[in-house]
């Protein structure tokens, strides 16, 4: 590949991804997560693809379960994301954004909420 | 114009099948890409992403060409079945145990791509090689930090192992394989045991960086690891010559990169803290918890609930782990039914990933007029604030404004904590329980819910 148009693919990728995430709110973080690892389910059809004209037994056995860790993958995400959408988290996204009150605010926490 | 050496010396996969490939992987790519614009915009997506899936699944079975069609569809109807049956057997309190491993298997598939590549010796050796090892290196790292994680949030290894010197066998390992993996890409060692080697030294290295990390930290460490997820299915995308893949790689690194930082800056566990810091805290002597000050019955607090007029609820962390959203759910509409105001606070980072308590609650029915996600400094603390299992996020020393602050509260105004030990999960103390205001009900959060919701008197 040429090493410019996989430096500009990967800068203007990049640059999407910066101007995207740099406004996901704390509350939609879940569903912004899910999404971007659905993104990595496009492995799935590169390992159908080498694994179609596979031909040694190492490169078959990596190839079967390369496609079938790569499809539950994508299939996993796709089931989360459903779920969350389900559940009507653009609901709260909209309704957040049209609070005054939600604007976040700098964390100055000392441990992690997370416990 | 400077060039990455050719590829596919031995022209298995013919160019004509190659740019076909490229087309339908930039179709599927393109509509991913306008479900992120639809999420951006607050919009339902997943019908964008379905079909982006379903391009990236259908693409190389329609462009067909392949030797081993039917081992292929084995193995598609195989994940994609196992994956659904996984669906349908998870609850909501599982997300954060299930994305985590999910990460892992993106980045095993990385791997295991890159690693295939190099087995049937698609790739020349020189930078081509070189990008492809990195790809496994990254993949297989990514895997295993992420099934260490995913065994932890799912309680499977519940021992924590750290030593003092385990940072720096981590560094030694991805040294080594780095090495190694240079000796790869130069030719020099050719020899299938030297790629196993590669591959497993790879993996090594993984569960040596993720095997210190606690249970909390699990879920940000598994964010953290989808970076290099997206970043070795770039450098697959760029080996194996497929633009879209590069494309979706850097897109998916970027946007895990930041959404990761974001919540490791809410959470005050930046990325150095939590290679490095977990494993300082480890020699950390955790303080006895004391014992409540001002300890209340069951029978007290139903009859403090009974007669409050406003009341807000905050369900933390306790409340999920013991999985009393559905009893908290009930008790809410009972008091509700009393014609007390009841609002129940479900701050994003009261789950183990940001949103995931509201979403329980959703799922257990909550009203939406009772559900509130952020708490405005300006709002007056209700007469009566019951916190269940939420001792870590209502701790004032957080100080988060999102979050009230109980420690400053009108004279007639109670607090009631309900939890199984007076430290949280985090080992800290709370300085609310020397507090007048609070009093402090021991109990595990389902039990003490359900036994509340029994003792309520009926309207």
């Amino acid at each position: 590949m040429d090493i410019g148009a996989a430096l500009t693919i990967a800068l203007v990728a990049a640059l999407l991804g910066q101007v995207w995430a740099a406004q996901v709110r704390l509350e939609s973080q879940l569903r912004w997560l899910s999404a971007a690892l659905l993104l990595n389910a496009m492995t799935l059809p590169a390992a159908m693809l080498l694994f179609g004209d596979s031909n040694t037994v190492f490169g078959l056995a990596a190839g079967f379960i390369a496609i079938l860790v790569a499809s539950a993958s994508g299939m996993g995400a796709l089931i989360w994301l459903y779920r969350i959408e389900k559940l009507g988290q653009t609901n709260i996204v909209n309704t957040i954004n049209a609070t005054p009150a939600s604007t976040p605010t700098e964390s100055t926490s000392t441990a992690s909420p997370h416990e | 114009m400077l060039r990455l050496p050719a590829r596919l010396p031995n022209q298995r996969v013919q160019p004509a099948r190659m740019n076909d490939m490229n087309l339908g992987l930039a179709l599927a790519g393109l509509l991913m890409l306008i479900g992120l614009q639809r999420m951006h915009a607050g919009r339902h997506a997943f019908p964008w992403f379905a079909t982006g899936f379903g391009a990236a699944v259908l693409v190389p079975i329609l462009l067909g060409g392949g030797e081993n069609q039917l081992l292929m569809m084995s193995a598609l109807a195989l994940g994609l079945g196992l994956a659904f049956i996984l669906g349908l057997i998870s609850t909501l309190s599982h997300l954060p145990a299930r994305l985590a491993l999910l990460h892992g298997l993106a980045g095993a598939a990385t791997a295991l791509v890159a690693g295939m590549a190099m087995l049937e010796q698609l790739l020349e050796p020189g930078l081509t090689l070189g990008l492809a090892n990195l790809s496994v290196l990254l993949g297989a790292f990514s895997a295993a930090g992420a099934a260490v994680a995913h065994l932890r949030l799912s309680h499977l290894l519940p021992h924590v192992l750290r030593h003092a010197s385990q940072s720096w066998i981590g560094v030694v390992l991805l040294l080594c394989t780095l090495v190694l993996g240079g000796l790869l890409a130069s030719g020099m060692k050719v020899h299938i045991l030297w790629q196993m080697s590669f591959f497993i030294l790879a993996t090594l290295s993984g569960i040596v960086f993720s095997l210190p990390l606690a249970e909390r930290e699990a879920p940000l460490a598994a964010s953290w690891l989808g970076v290099l997820t997206g970043l070795s299915m770039a450098l697959l995308g760029i080996a194996l010559e497929l633009a879209p893949l590069l494309a979706t790689g850097i897109l998916s690194a970027a946007l895990t990169l930041i959404l990761s930082s974001e919540l490791g800056r809410q959470v005050n566990m930046p990325l150095s803290k939590l290679l490095w810091g977990a494993r300082a805290t480890a020699s950390e002597a955790v303080t006895e918890p004391a014992a409540p000050e001002r300890p209340m019955t069951l029978e007290q607090l139903a009859l403090e609930l009974e007669q409050a007029q406003d009341i807000l609820l905050i369900p933390g962390f306790g409340c999920i782990a013991a999985e009393g959203c559905d009893e908290l759910v009930h008790l809410a509409k009972r008091l509700s039914q009393r014609s007390t105001q009841v609002r129940v606070l479900a701050h994003p980072l009261a789950g183990r990933l940001p949103g995931q308590l509201a979403l329980l609650l959703r799922e257990s029915g909550i009203d939406e007029s009772m559900l509130i996600e952020h708490w405005s400094g300006e709002q007056p603390i209700p007469a009566l604030t019951l916190s269940i299992g939420a001792h870590d996020l209502i701790n004032p020393q957080r100080a988060n404004a999102d979050i009230p602050n109980l420690s400053i509260l009108e004279a007639s105004a109670k607090v009631v904590l309900i939890l199984t030990q007076t430290q949280g999960f985090s080992g800290m103390d709370n300085p609310l329980l020397n507090d007048t205001h609070v009093y402090v009900l021991q109990s595990d959060a389902r039990g003490g819910l359900e036994q509340l919701n029994q003792r309520l008197k009926p309207t």
